[in-house]
């Protein structure tokens, strides 16, 4: 506290201002102004914990975006092993029909909000294994809502972090503390 | 090598039938052409024999112990299916480790009722490969110490690799589509869905 | 009074971090030593053998890459390939023998490198699985280069390869061998002299040589069993014949002696590389075929050694553009089996070491 006495409070002003005023009078101190909302977001963005569900191939080149070259966890995206600690979940590779109801159940296990990103072609719709075939899932979307959909056999590393890239944007855009939230 | 070995087999016991051998190759031969082989039957590039499902036991058993055979590693077991045949063929790989040489056994079943005695006792490796013939095209291994599905679920039906298999979605997984689709429209899941 | 006791049934997977895929383990537990276990696989079951039956040979290799073993999609390709080549009766050019031979290696390469890393992790040193994709990043530029994929190149054709080297491709090839050798002398470094890695590993998960060879077992399992064999020499296929190699043989059979044989092979490897590029002739690298190859009726048993071990194709042809029937004999399915044998008796803690040094991949296992 410095020594002057502290300014008259105006009657007039948005309260908020006033405790701006007092906040940056104060040595050292200062405000940066945003909506809650927006603050929550920032964080849950930069901090995306996936459930790697690694199922095929695509897995290996999950794990390589983890490792060395390209570094996954520069950008907060932590792999955890279990659906508890987990904001999203990575399925990675071809889910078959015997696998689909593990892939719904740990969708279930996992904490709201949560996110699904369905990384590869044989996640996304069954991919090369769409026809003549009597054991693949033809898309996790049969049985989990799915956020991003990653392209490709197998995708890049680059593309899957471009497909955690577009999950920030979407949960940065989203109305955080005004969804609806299901029962 | 192997294809003596077929011979001494034939020897020893006289029901079993060897492959045809195949043709030396004639030098310059056409390579892939279409239709130029069509008429003739099937060349074997691998040695083997068909063998009677009653006396497969003892033909394994003798190719496993004895002397100009030692057959000590099964390779593989599986079948095929042939329904203009009416048959199953249930095919084995043998090998020996210490000499080196391999052979197919063939042994041909009804097709409606594909039943062979389990060699899973005398190589242990062939348990798994007898549970995925059994899963995939239906033959039944007797003697097998746990003959359940391997690869498909439990309640499975039919076994894929027939020929006139036709896939069905399994029960569940329609409704677990259908659940979804009202979780989509009823429960507010909002844009995400 | 006596204290009751009673078996316990552990779960593992078939979503488990460390059952590198979707293996599911029951356990049967004594306290802590290893009653049971009773491998559950079919998570990851593709009918790739079905699909095959659908597709004309040229279109199968591209299944071969994706279906098989995913982290070794060339062995896979040159399985298949040797098989139809063998119904075929097509000849393989001497310079696309060669090519497939480098290739094969790297191969071999790239996915003991995925092993050593995941196997790293499963016991709790992170680096070794930094080290291991740094080179493996390596291994997939030169990968690209050349055949334009990372992980499924569909560069194998029947009767030879689909394109030529491109510039400079060999001398960067063997610059990275250069630079190997010393990596692998790095991680021996990081790992054989480390003592919590070989209190871990050393003495566990023993198979004996004739339980190996009942249960199957093949390729650097069987090899660290004191089995020696190798497909590459017992029935040299493309030009392994004609290059000198060795293939390293343990008698112990514990998880240390796997570890061993693969991180030899991984010398052995580069050996094989830096020869088949002083030897690599010049001249075709594909043979006649046409695109809609029908093959003669007929059926083979193809065998190769695929970094997993003795992988086959075993190839039935009824004379159409597409077989008839295929059935990959998959080594990590049969080194699955043995490991029932392997983990009887020892503590729970060693089921992830012994199941890593087993090498598994389950779209191999499952197919």
């Amino acid at each position: 506290m410095s020594a002057q006495a502290p300014p008259p409070i105006p009657t007039r002003i948005a309260p908020i201002q006033t405790a701006v005023d007092i906040l940056d009078s104060l040595p050292g101190g200062s405000v940066v102004l945003s909506k809650v909302e927006y603050l929550l977001n920032w964080s849950r963005a930069a901090s995306l914990w996936p459930l790697t569900f690694g199922l095929a191939c695509c897995a290996i080149e999950m794990m390589a975006a983890w490792a060395g070259r390209f570094d996954l966890d520069r950008m907060g995206v932590i792999p955890r092993a279990t659906p508890r600690q987990a904001d999203c979940m990575i399925v990675a590779g071809r889910c078959t029909i015997k696998m689909a109801p593990i892939v719904r159940r740990l969708w279930e296990q996992m904490p709201e909000p949560k996110y699904v990103i369905s990384m590869g072609s044989c996640a996304t719709c069954g991919g090369p294994f769409y026809y003549d075939n009597y054991s693949i899932l033809k898309g996790i979307d049969q049985v989990v809502p799915v956020d991003v959909y990653v392209p490709g056999c197998p995708p890049r590393p680059e593309a899957l972090i471009e497909g955690l890239l577009k999950l920030q944007e979407k949960i940065k855009a989203e109305p955080f503390l005004r969804r609806a939230v299901p029962a | 090598m192997s294809w003596a070995l077929v011979e001494r087999l034939r020897e020893r016991f006289p029901e079993v039938e060897p492959f045809p051998r195949e043709a030396p190759h004639e030098a310059g031969a056409p390579v892939g052409r279409p239709g130029r082989h069509e008429a003739r039957g099937p060349t074997y590039h691998t040695p083997g024999a068909f063998v009677p499902a009653a006396r497969l036991l003892e033909v394994a058993r003798v190719l496993r112990d004895e002397a100009p055979f030692g057959l000590d590693y099964c390779s593989f077991v599986t079948g095929v299916d042939r329904p203009e045949q009416d048959l199953v063929e249930v095919v084995y790989h043998l090998f020996s480790m210490d000499e080196r040489h391999e052979l197919l056994l063939k042994v041909r079943v009804p097709r409606r009722d594909p039943r062979v005695p389990s060699v899973s006792a005398l190589w242990p490796a062939a348990n798994w490969h007898e549970r995925e013939a059994y899963d995939l095209l239906g033959v039944v291994f007797e003697g097998h110490p746990d003959l359940r599905r391997i690869m498909m679920t439990d309640d499975w039906e039919g076994h894929p690799l027939r020929k006139d298999y036709v896939y069905q979605e399994p029960r569940w997984l329609v409704d677990l589509g259908a659940q979804r689709q009202r979780e989509i429209e009823g429960l507010r899941l909002g844009d995400r869905a | 009074m006596a204290l009751r006791t009673e078996e316990l049934m552990l779960n593992m997977g078939p979503q488990h971090p460390s059952t590198h895929g979707v293996l599911r383990l029951v356990v049967t537990l004594d306290g802590e030593n290893i009653v049971d276990v009773v491998p559950d696989i079919g998570y990851l079951h593709s009918s790739v053998e079905k699909m095959m039956e659908y597709r004309t040979y040229l279109q199968n290799v591209a299944l071969a890459d994706r279906g098989m073993d995913y982290l070794t999609a060339l062995a896979n390709e040159e399985g298949y390939l040797l098989a139809v080549e063998r119904v075929g009766r097509i000849e393989v050019p001497p310079r696309a023998r060669y090519l497939r031979t480098i290739m094969l290696e790297l191969q071999r390469l790239s996915s003991h490198l995925v092993w050593l890393g995941t196997w790293g992790i499963d016991l709790g040193a992170t680096t070794v699985f930094l080290y291991c994709f740094r080179e493996r990043e390596r291994i997939l530029d030169l990968f690209e280069q050349a055949t334009g994929g990372r992980l499924h190149h569909v560069y194998f054709r029947p009767g030879g390869v689909y394109e030529d080297l491109p510039d400079g491709w060999t001398d960067r090839v063997l610059a990275f061998c250069d630079e190997f050798l010393g990596r692998v002398d790095e991680y021996h470094e990081l790992l054989t002299g480390n003592p919590i890695f070989l209190a871990r590993v050393q003495g566990v998960g023993v198979l004996p040589r004739d339980r190996a060879i009942a249960m199957g077992a093949c390729g650097p399992v069987a090899r660290a069993s004191g089995v020696d064999f190798d497909v590459r020499k017992a029935f040299p296929y493309e030009a392994y014949g004609e290059l000198a190699f060795d293939v390293p043989v343990f008698q112990e059979g514990d998880c240390f002696a796997r570890y061993r044989v693969r991180m030899e092979e991984m010398r052995q490897s580069v050996r094989i590389i830096q020869q088949a590029i002083a030897k690599l002739p010049d001249g075709e690298i594909r043979s006649k075929v046409q695109v809609n190859v029908k093959l003669p009726r007929g059926e083979a048993y193809a065998r190769t050694e695929s970094p997993r071990g003795d992988l086959g194709v075993y190839l039935v042809s009824e004379g159409e553009d597409a077989p008839y029937r295929v059935k990959i004999r998959a080594p990590s399915f049969s080194n699955l089996f043995a490991l029932t044998e392997m983990m009887r008796g020892w503590k729970v803690a060693d089921v992830i070491a012994i199941l890593g040094s087993v090498d598994i991949v389950l779209s191999d296992v499952d197919r």
